[in-house]
């Protein structure tokens, strides 16, 4: 069985197309009717002109946006406005992943170096004074899920809270000496300096 | 707050990273064909991303999907081709070997061999995936061991 587990090894030379590009796709396409009319032709035509239009569009036109998509993003009065980005919202997963900021005039996203010991964010609170950046971090679908803090710079990573609870969306309080957030421990605060 | 909406999505993004590519070979050497295998995977993990949290166990169902979605794609070629697929055009294949052995493995051997021995899936999970029981499982892994063992000594001769 071994010696079958062995050769079995061989698919893993078999390398797989980009399989994210597909995802969302529809999938298994039927085979072409060749009795389709050419009005039929025509119609499907024209509609992937207007979707290649409309995607020349968006690609060309000059906007602030970032590379990564955007989601539940945070800031604090006039500073810069930080955010999650990914392949997929709602995690730092995969090779893009991470958290950047960008100016509220606009401009280029900027990716924040990320400390090592963080492995799935899904939340961002930045502090009233900017200094700190409050995050839920863990490592998926169990608890624990943490709160943590670090500095704008990806600099200063500290464990806030502890425990084997699911603690996510922290949020500051305005003196930036406390951070509320959800646990499964039920209506916690913590004191931003852990304890 | 529930968190099963993100811990679903986070556990799909995970399973992607570390396991698509080997989902991809396994329902490649399952079906013998490139495009079935991206299209299933591709439409598993659609389908999981679209459950809206409500998937328990997301690698064992992402597994399962894949391969059905699979199945049913084999099955209607067969209908409408009567040819299963072809390995021969997979570009500069390097596992024509174990990829031409399989083949000559009926589906339910090729299917158990592959998920049980390669994608490490334990017999309960094949039975399932497979749409099978534990005890015929067993019977495929036994009878399709015994012949992909004297399929790959004659191309090894």
């Amino acid at each position: 069985m071994t010696d079958l587990r062995e050769r079995l090894r061989a698919l893993d030379r078999l390398e797989p197309p980009d399989l994210r590009s597909r995802l969302g796709t529809h999938v298994v396409q039927p085979p072409p009717d060749r009795r389709a009319s050419g009005l039929v032709v025509g119609v499907v035509a024209l509609v992937a002109a207007l979707v290649a239009l409309i995607v020349a569009y968006v690609a060309l036109r000059p906007a602030a946006r970032p590379s990564a998509p955007a989601i539940r993003s945070t800031r604090h009065a006039n500073g810069p406005i930080w955010f999650l980005g990914g392949d997929h919202p709602g995690s730092i997963f995969g090779p893009s992943g991470g958290v950047f900021w960008v100016s509220p005039e606009g401009g280029r996203p900027h990716a924040v170096p990320m400390p090592k010991g963080l492995s799935s964010i899904t939340r961002l609170a930045v502090s009233p004074d900017g200094g700190l950046i409050a995050m839920s971090n863990g490592g998926g679908e169990f608890p624990p899920r943490n709160i943590y803090v670090m500095k704008p710079d990806g600099t200063g990573l500290r464990q806030i809270t502890s425990g084997n609870f699911f603690e996510v969306d922290p949020a500051w309080s305005p003196d930036g000496r406390s951070i509320a957030f959800s646990s499964t421990r039920c209506c916690a605060t913590a004191n931003s300096s852990g304890n | 707050m529930h968190p099963s909406g993100i811990t679903n999505d986070l556990q799909i993004e995970r399973l992607f990273v570390e396991d698509s590519a080997r989902m991809w070979r396994a329902v490649l050497a399952y079906t013998g064909d490139p495009e079935i295998a991206s299209d299933s995977v591709a439409e598993a993990f659609t389908l999981a991303l679209e459950s809206q949290g409500r998937i328990a166990s997301v690698s064992g169902w992402v597994w399962r999907v894949a391969f059905r979605v699979a199945t049913a794609e084999l099955r209607r070629r067969r209908r409408t081709t009567g040819e299963p697929p072809d390995h021969g055009y997979v570009p500069d294949n390097p596992a024509a070997d174990m990829l031409s052995a399989l083949r000559r493995l009926s589906p339910r051997q090729r299917g158990a061999i592959v998920l049980h021995y390669y994608a490490d899936r334990p017999i309960e999970e094949v039975a399932r995936i497979l749409g099978s029981t534990g005890a015929a499982v067993r019977v495929h892994l036994m009878r399709g061991r015994r012949k992909l063992k004297e399929l790959l000594e004659e191309s090894d001769d």
